[in-house]
């Protein structure tokens, strides 16, 4: 029990100590002491209140142990109750857990008595050496006060000797100042004085920079002094010498190339840097040396050209040039003048700089509106510069082998091109590098730039040629065969070797352009790229470093200028729209329709190609030196307006056939040779499209086509000019065959009329008709004509026509044998109610046999009605007419399968001829004799040419029967 | 035989016979009249020349009279200055063709409505069924000298008090008649035109098969030939049409062949032909079917051709080609007439029996302008009437209105047409 309340006191001291500490730590915060006592009671005052009263009364029923350890803990705390903690203990716990608790209480009280020992200990000895140190120090501080002392001693006679040296050397001290002073004043009055000498020697030793130096520094002097005459008459003497300084510099600077005088940039730039240093204004200057390095430049590409002329003129004229043989040399003279005049032009640009700082390396405060004009003057003369320099170097090359690409499309020319270029970019980087962003790079790119769409246009031309040629060739050979009848025109094979030779031009000349682009691209990529680390804050071009955006210089550049019209897409979609105007235009087909216009094909020409277009083709070949661009060999409209309508049908195919085999096959290489072409969405080709935000290519037409004037065509506006002109062709064909056919009638009737007057009386006639005259014609046509569209078209025509040896299904229904007996009978006028009131006689048709050979026999026969309505006939014309009009009447069913409509057109002449008879009409003859007459002919006819032709299509006859037939003519 | 039937906002007449020709009558500017020529070569001697009248009241169209003429009428040209004076051309058979200048004598126009819509409804429009022996009857004893009509419509007339609807022949123009040398029509007159108004008051040119013919008319008695031209038909084609220039009193332009030849009046011989279309040698593929001067704008004229379009060109450029070209047409343009007070309208009609109605403000004296339709209003076809079932041969714009017109196809079918309001308003505000 003592031991517990020993422990409670020991408990209650360590407690204090605490919060005394707390105490000053916190300087005099007496509320933290407090805290700390209180924290339990309040916090069991709170678990007390409300319900927690009745859960502390439950738990101390129950004995929970929670009550227990809490008091166990206390005996830690200040207000441990020990009475009431051993009651408690006595009271719950058993024997054991008492004995237990006892033993740890024990060996508990143990432990701190040890610690406590040492403790006391540990001070103890702490506190004896502290004694011993402090009887030390005591003896120590005796000794030392005598030392002391013998200190203050000397160095009070150490200060006595001082005040006597002192007061000794104080005079002559300030005789020495002065005398130094006078000296130096004396030296720099010499130096004043011999100015004018020193200056004058400078000038005539030509050593301006030392003049410069000396008279800038002297000049504040002179102007400070200038009271004094003497220094005044200096000062004038000086300036005037330094007046005549900066006139000669002036002079130098500005007549450089004259006299004599030396004019390296190096020498250039030091005349221009003093006379800045004169205080000469900066402006001026800058012009006057760019004026400078204008006419230096300008003479030296001059010389070279002369120099680089005379020595073709010795080629030529010992006869080494041609083709491409004198390329390698040219490139040679090309790299040869890189050296010469572009390491000059670089140190120049480089020269310029150090004086005249970029805009872009200017801080941006300083930047001003002044500094940016001149910028604009420096950029402006590099652009001469570049481009004069392109005209006298990378011209060259092209020249040497512009003959050459242009002759051939497939691209044998170009890697001299390339090479020249990316020697040109090169250059144009180093100078960029040189001028810091003097515009060399856009000037530099443009022409490059310009250079790729003349080389594209030259391949784009080339190719129309050829197609041209081997167009107006084809027309020559198919007019051949027509004429002379002999059948070694396949039209078919015509057809295909055209497409595949045609496609097989565009895809080489495709793939000889990819190598211009991508030579050139990368070039111009490095390029653009070095220029956006250059001047990254003044034009940040985006991560990929092609796809600019906003409005950073370069970034305006590549899109607005160098994309748009490059897109090889559009070239090869424009090649393939131009082939279906050249098309038509070749078969003499002189316009197309709109809806309820006309375009002129030149004028579709002109809409298809863009007038940028055109207006860049002179500029392309200046800027590739030839003379002209060869002109496509149209046939003139009048020869072409001759062109045989067969002509025509063959290019409807064609048409047709291009829009299914070299549309795709173009579309294909496109892809294959320029893939960035047909995605829109990533940057970094040449082809791609516009840049700034919109959604570029060509896939959105409607965009596309409105932006800058340019008339960008869709793939589906290509398939839409192949397919319009594919119909325009085919109706031009069928009109001029009808109305070649309705021709024939003409020209017999009148034949007949003029002969035949004693007709009457010759023997098994009727009405004064022997037989079918004009109708024969017409058939033998009519079957030639079959035979001519089912080799264009590349359909059996077995079974169409009467040589076809079908029998036409229409002619085998019991239909009446014509409207013979003037044919006003009610049925033909319902008939008519019940047709179409507008006859659509131009309507585009299908390209099948049966739809040509249906709209030519309708534009025949309504060109007869036509002329019929106006004639006055004899009743002999008039059964002239019947017996031929039966004849081919009874022919139709075998060519068309709606031969209904040719009938009742048929029969409608017939109705106009009597119509347009004397009023008697048959008086007198037998209409069932004329049709008898008609159908003796017919089959006479019939026999004739089936027997011509069994012999060659027996076999095919028998292999198709009709069904067959009808569906291969369908397809 | 009377037939106003309103016909998708047309009004439509059927005429009897076949007819060719319809022409405004130019001296009346008071009345919608319009001369009908009836043209069939075995209705002979029934051939009648029509004078139809629209009102504007009742949106009808009615005959107002009808005169025997002699053969088949293929030309109709009435004077310009004189509603009673009226050239036609014709041929019969077995006799030569005929050029005559007719007096006719006209009705009053009626003020009171004219016969009642319910024996209108009953006529239905239709085509030619000539053999009604009733119509013979009738026609055969207005030919008797009766000056009866037949049908209501003629005795309603009759009532009316007009009753003396006779022409009489003032002068016949000669015609050289060789029937071996040419087809169709031998050497019928293919087209009379009468001067324009200034100097060459009196003056007529007739353009028959060979040669066009120019005559001083003195009085309206005689007429006395002053020059001919040979027009070389052999070698560049039939004569189709022409037109006299409103701005030049000397010149005319003949749609011949495949060309147009510009004759000046004043040289002794005929000029060069006029083939244009960039040395292709020709107007038209196939040939010109037709011509008509821009009344407003010199030099101006417009041909329509048998290549289904109609072409614009200016005399002083048709080397290079026509201004303009317009299709619309399925088969032959066979006739166009430009308004002859608003140069942006247009008439076109053809073998494809459709009539067009253009406005071509682009290239007329004076372009509209419409706002929403960018700086200039787009050439547009205003209307396609396609109310006839047969070729329509002869279109002619009202004298009386410069909005109305009338359409005349083969089967004797006549509609009668207005401009568009909108289009109007367009044009004349």
């Amino acid at each position: 029990m003592v031991s517990n309340s020993g422990l409670d006191l020991e408990e209650e001291h360590f407690d204090e100590n605490e919060c005394f500490h707390q105490e000053t730590w916190e300087d005099g915060d007496l509320v933290v002491k407090s805290t700390r006592r209180s924290t339990r009671p309040q916090l069991q005052q709170k678990e007390s209140g409300d319900d927690g009263n009745t859960m502390n009364m439950l738990a101390s029923y129950y004995g929970l142990v929670g009550e227990e350890e809490a008091t166990r803990d206390e005996i830690d705390q200040a207000d441990f109750q020990m009475q009431a903690h051993v009651r408690q203990l006595l009271k719950h716990d058993d024997l054991e857990a008492l004995l237990r608790r006892d033993d740890e209480l024990v060996q508990e009280v143990k432990r701190l008595d040890s610690d406590m020992q040492m403790l006391v200990y540990e001070n103890y000895s702490k506190f004896v050496s502290a004694t011993d140190t402090i009887r030390v120090m005591k003896n120590n501080v005796n000794d030392m006060k005598a030392e002391m002392d013998s200190l203050a001693k000397n160095m009070e006679g150490i200060a006595s000797r001082m005040q006597v040296v002192n007061s000794f050397l104080g005079g002559k001290r300030a005789k020495v100042d002065k005398l130094v002073s006078v000296r130096r004043l004396l030296k720099r009055l010499d130096f004043l004085f011999d100015l004018p000498i020193n200056l004058n020697r400078c000038v005539q030793r030509q050593d301006f920079a030392m003049a410069v130096t000396c008279y800038v520094k002297t000049i504040n002097i002179l102007e400070e002094h200038s009271h004094v005459p003497s220094f005044k008459s200096i000062q004038r003497e000086s300036d005037q010498i330094m007046a005549g300084v900066r006139d000669e510099l002036q002079r130098r600077v500005r007549q450089p190339t004259e006299d004599g005088f030396p004019t390296s940039p190096a020498e250039l730039a030091l005349y221009v840097r003093l006379l800045l240093e004169l205080g000469v204004p900066k402006e001026g200057l800058k012009t006057q040396m760019l004026s400078a390095y204008n006419a230096r430049f300008g003479k030296m590409l001059a010389a070279l050209q002369k120099k680089d002329e005379e020595r073709r003129a010795k080629k030529t004229s010992n006869g080494e040039e041609g083709g491409g043989a004198g390329a390698e040399a040219v490139a040679e003279t090309v790299k040869r003048w890189e050296k010469e005049f572009v390491q000059d032009l670089e140190e120049a640009l480089t020269l310029f700089r150090e004086l005249f700082p970029s805009v872009n390396d200017v801080d941006d405060t300083s930047v001003t509106n002044k500094s940016r004009e001149d910028d604009a003057e420096l950029t402006e003369l590099m652009r001469t510069l570049v481009s004069r320099h392109y005209l006298v170097s990378v011209r060259r090359l092209f020249q040497a082998n512009l003959a050459l690409i242009a002759r051939s499309p497939r691209g044998d020319g170009h890697e001299f091109p390339v090479l020249a270029l990316s020697i040109f970019l090169r250059v144009v980087r180093r100078l960029h590098r040189a001028g810091r962003g003097a515009g060399v790079l856009e000037a530099g790119v443009r022409l490059v730039l310009d250079v790729v769409r003349a080389l594209v246009f030259l391949e784009v031309r080339g190719l129309q040629g050829l197609a041209l040629r081997r167009l107006l060739a084809l027309q020559a050979r198919q007019a051949a065969s027509l004429s002379s009848a002999a059948p070694s025109f396949a039209p078919r094979h015509e057809l295909e070797t055209f497409q595949t030779s045609t496609t097989r031009e565009l895809a080489r000349a495709l793939e000889a352009l990819q190598g211009v682009v991508q030579g050139v691209e990368e070039g111009i990529q490095a390029a653009l790229l070095e220029a956006g680390e250059v001047a990254s804050h003044a034009s940040p071009l985006s991560g990929s470093g092609m796809k600019a955006s906003g409005p950073a210089r370069e970034g305006v550049l590549y899109s607005e200028y160098l994309i748009p019209e490059l897109g090889m897409g559009q070239y090869v979609f424009q090649f393939v729209a131009w082939l279906s105007d050249a098309v038509e235009r070749v078969a003499g087909v002189p316009f197309r329709l709109s809806e309820n216009d006309l375009v002129e094909v030149g004028e579709v020409r002109r809409s298809v190609f863009p007038e940028r277009f055109f207006a860049h083709v002179s500029s392309f070949t200046s800027l590739l030196g030839s003379g002209q661009v060869e002109e496509l060999g149209y046939p003139s409209s009048a020869v072409a307006s001759t062109a045989l309508p067969q002509f025509a049908l063959l290019l409807a195919v064609l048409c047709r056939d291009l829009q299914s085999t070299l549309w795709p096959q173009a579309m294909a290489t496109l892809a294959l040779v320029f893939p960035a072409t047909m995605s829109t969405s990533e940057g970094g080709n040449l082809c791609e499209g516009e840049g700034n935000g919109r959604n570029s290519g060509y896939v959105d037409g409607g965009t596309s086509s409105t932006s800058g004037g340019l008339n960008r065509l869709s793939p589906e506006d290509v398939v839409a000019c192949l397919k319009g002109s594919s119909s325009r062709l085919l109706q031009h064909c069928t009109e001029t065959l009808g109305h070649d056919l309705a021709l024939l009638s003409q020209t017999r009737g009148l034949d007949l009329a003029s002969v035949a007057v004693g007709a009457l009386e010759v023997a098994g006639s009727v009405g004064g008709v022997t037989q079918a005259t004009w109708g024969k014609t017409f058939i033998v046509r009519m079957e030639a004509l079959i035979k001519e569209v089912g080799a264009t078209l590349g359909v059996s025509v077995t079974g169409v026509g009467l040589s076809g040896g079908r029998r036409g299904e229409r002619a085998d229904l019991s239909r009446t044998p014509g409207p013979f007996s003037g044919m006003k009978g009610l049925h033909l006028d319902i008939e008519r109610i019940f047709t179409a009131k507008v006859q659509d006689f131009g309507s585009p048709l299908g390209l099948t046999l049966d739809q040509i050979l249906f709209g030519t026999l309708k534009a025949a026969c309504k060109a007869v009605i036509e002329w019929t309505r106006q004639d006055t006939m004899s009743q002999r014309t008039y059964c002239q007419l019947m017996v031929d009009v039966h004849l081919v009447r009874q022919a139709v069913g075998t060519y068309v399968k709606d031969a209904r409509v040719v009938e009742t057109l048929l029969d409608e002449v017939l109705i106009s001829a009597g119509e347009r008879t004397a009023a008697d009409g048959l008086q007198g003859v037998d209409p069932l004799a004329l049709s008898a007459l008609a159908s003796a002919e017919y089959s006479r006819l019939r026999t004739s040419m089936l027997s011509s032709s069994a012999s060659s299509s027996a076999e095919a006859s028998v292999l198709s029967p009709s069904s067959a037939t009808a569906s291969s003519v369908r397809r | 035989m009377i037939a106003q039937v309103m016909y998708s906002g047309a009004v439509v007449y059927g005429a009897k016979n076949q007819s060719r020709c319809l022409a405004a009558v130019k001296g009346d500017h008071e009345h919608h009249r319009f001369f009908v020529g009836a043209a069939g070569l075995r209705d002979y001697p029934q051939n009648e020349l029509l004078l139809l009248e629209y009102s504007e009241e009742t949106n009808k169209l009615r005959e107002a009279s009808a005169y025997s003429h002699p053969g088949e009428i293929w030309h109709i040209s009435p004077s310009p200055r004189d509603s009673s004076l009226c050239f036609t051309s014709s041929t019969r058979r077995g006799a030569d063709p005929l050029c005559t200048l007719w007096r006719l004598s006209l009705p009053e126009f009626p003020h009171s409505p004219p016969s009642s819509p319910s024996k209108d409804a009953g006529d239905m429009p239709r085509s030619t069924t000539r053999h009604s022996p009733t119509q013979q009857a009738f026609t055969t004893s207005f030919l008797a000298g009766e000056g009866a009509k037949k049908g209501t419509k003629a005795q309603h007339r009759l009532i009316k008090g007009s009753r003396d609807q006779s022409m009489e022949p003032l002068i016949t123009l000669p015609v050289d008649n060789d029937p071996n040398k040419s087809r169709g029509g031998g050497g019928r007159v293919r087209c009379v035109l009468w001067g324009p108004e200034q100097e060459t008051n009196g003056k007529v040119l007739a353009v028959d098969g060979e040669k066009a013919r120019l005559y001083a008319l003195q009085g309206s008695s005689d007429a006395q030939e002053m020059s001919n031209f040979d027009l070389g038909v052999e070698e560049k084609g039939e004569v189709q049409a022409a037109a006299w220039d409103p701005h030049d009193p000397w010149k005319v332009a003949i749609a011949q062949g495949r060309g147009i030849r510009h004759l000046d009046m004043r040289m002794e011989q005929a000029t060069g032909m006029t083939e244009t279309e960039q040395s292709s040698g020709f107007c038209h593929r196939f040939g010109v079917k037709d011509v008509d001067f821009n009344h407003a704008k010199p030099y101006c004229f417009v041909t329509g051709g048998e290549d289904r379009l109609i072409k614009f060109w200016d005399i002083r450029r048709t080397g290079q080609g026509p201004v303009k070209r317009l299709a619309g047409h399925a088969h032959w343009v066979w006739t166009v007439k430009y308004n002859p007070c608003h140069d942006q309208l247009l008439l076109s009609a053809g073998t494809d029996n459709l009539v067009n109605l253009w406005r071509i403000s682009s290239i007329s004296s004076a372009p509209l302008w419409e706002p929403e339709e960018g700086p200039e209003a787009p050439d547009v076809r205003v209307l396609a009437i396609q109310d006839h079932e047969e070729s329509v041969y002869a279109v002619d714009w009202s004298a009386c209105d410069p909005f109305l017109f009338a359409s005349l196809s083969y089967d004797g079918r006549v509609v009668v047409n207005a401009v568009p309001p909108s289009e109007k308003y367009k044009i004349l505000l």
